[in-house]
């Protein structure tokens, strides 16, 4: 029998059976000419088959190809949940960290790699590129703005952030005290995504637009309110009080829309 | 038929006003293991966005998962309040007129009671 099968035939197949696993191959098929439609196939095969694998793995590569990256990472850590020794999501996840700079994260992964399959020529190219780049990020860092946000940070011990991150994940303003800049980085990465996961849960249960979100740890409290598509966020202790909190997100915002009035006046 | 182990936990949140749906999800693959929802909602693909979403907040705050992170979302017509512990979480729906800080204990106080093998 072919292995490469025709659209007409997966489609059919779906067709005539809703529950086939044919979903992933048309999904995939879809994914080299139209990615909208190969989103659409992924997301409903899901639906029926939450736990499958490869599906977790294509929609991974299908957001990956939208450019929205955050969205393929979680669909690749969802994969190495449910099979914690599937190396391609892991291979893509290290070159998409890579990618983004993100090497403390790329390392990890890349280690967890090098422990299921030692010696596989993959993991030696991706661990070159590694310490490439490290070593290249190590000799130039760029200054992440901070300047407008400075009094806020200033104002209170409790106060371990304030930062504004733009609609590509990156800290545009502001920082995270006491953390290196690839943990912003990362940080800022993983806010973006937290708000665009936020927002697929509100729309899913058409509550209107997304004000905003708190998350609340043993020991932090981080509360980010949408600004556009930039967020704002403030981060506190976890024992500092929900209206402090928000009072200081209010005041990040108003600064921050001040900067971007003066940027574009 | 005999209930679920979730069912008096589920309960109590149900019964406070305002509240729309309440599902326990497993966050390591976002499966539901209980809830109610109301018609129309897929309770296996909200269970799903919110596990993701749990996990994501957990990168952001640097909590691993099992440490149990409090999570509220505001939307313009709700909020929806996610509330872990160890492997599994308690999402609720909040209408908008609901009383938040009643439905966020209320929220806090089942999901503490959240086990893998529950006897209640």
């Amino acid at each position: 029998m072919s292995e490469t099968r025709t659209f007409e035939e997966l489609g059919a197949e779906l067709a005539a059976n809703p529950d086939s696993m044919a979903f992933v191959a048309l999904a995939a098929a879809h994914r080299e000419r139209e990615l909208q439609r190969a989103l659409a196939v992924c997301l409903r095969g899901l639906q029926r088959h939450p736990t499958h694998v490869e599906a977790h793995f294509e929609l991974g590569q299908i957001y990956e190809e939208r450019n929205e990256r955050e969205l393929a990472l979680d669909e690749w850590a969802i994969v190495r949940q449910l099979a914690p020794d599937h190396l391609p999501s892991r291979l893509a996840a290290v070159a998409l960290y890579l990618e983004e700079g993100r090497y403390g994260e790329a390392r990890r992964e890349l280690q967890a790699a090098e422990r299921l399959t030692p010696g596989d020529a993959r993991l030696a190219g991706l661990r070159d590129r590694l310490e490439t780049a490290a070593g290249s990020a190590e000799t130039v860092t760029a200054p992440v703005p901070q300047d407008a946000f400075a009094d806020l940070l200033a104002a209170g011990d409790a106060i371990f952030g304030v930062l504004l991150v733009d609609a590509e994940g990156r800290v545009g303003m502001g920082r995270l005290l006491g953390d290196s800049q690839e943990a912003e980085r990362s940080f800022g990465a993983n806010m973006r995504g937290a708000r665009r996961e936020a927002e697929r849960v509100v729309s899913y249960l058409d509550l209107g637009g997304f004000n905003g979100l708190e998350v609340q740890s043993g020991e932090r409290r981080v509360t980010a309110a949408p600004l556009g598509e930039r967020t704002v966020v403030v981060v506190t202790g976890s024992r500092v009080p929900a209206g402090r909190a928000i009072r200081a997100l209010q005041q990040a915002m108003d600064i921050a829309e001040a900067q971007s009035g003066e940027e574009t006046g | 038929m005999k209930g679920s182990p979730y069912d008096g936990l589920l309960d109590r949140v149900m019964r406070m006003p305002g509240i729309r749906g309440v599902l326990v999800v497993a966050l390591a693959d976002g499966l539901v293991v209980d809830g109610r929802v109301h018609v129309g909602v897929d309770g296996a693909a909200l269970a799903a966005l919110a596990a993701s979403l749990y996990r994501r907040a957990g990168r952001a705050t640097s909590a691993a998962v099992e440490e149990g992170l409090f999570l509220e979302l505001e939307a313009e017509r709700g909020r929806i309040m996610i509330a872990g512990r160890e492997s599994l979480a308690l999402m609720a729906v909040v209408d908008r007129r609901a009383n938040p800080g009643q439905a966020r204990l209320s929220v806090r106080r089942a999901a503490a009671g959240l086990t893998v093998t529950p006897t209640a």
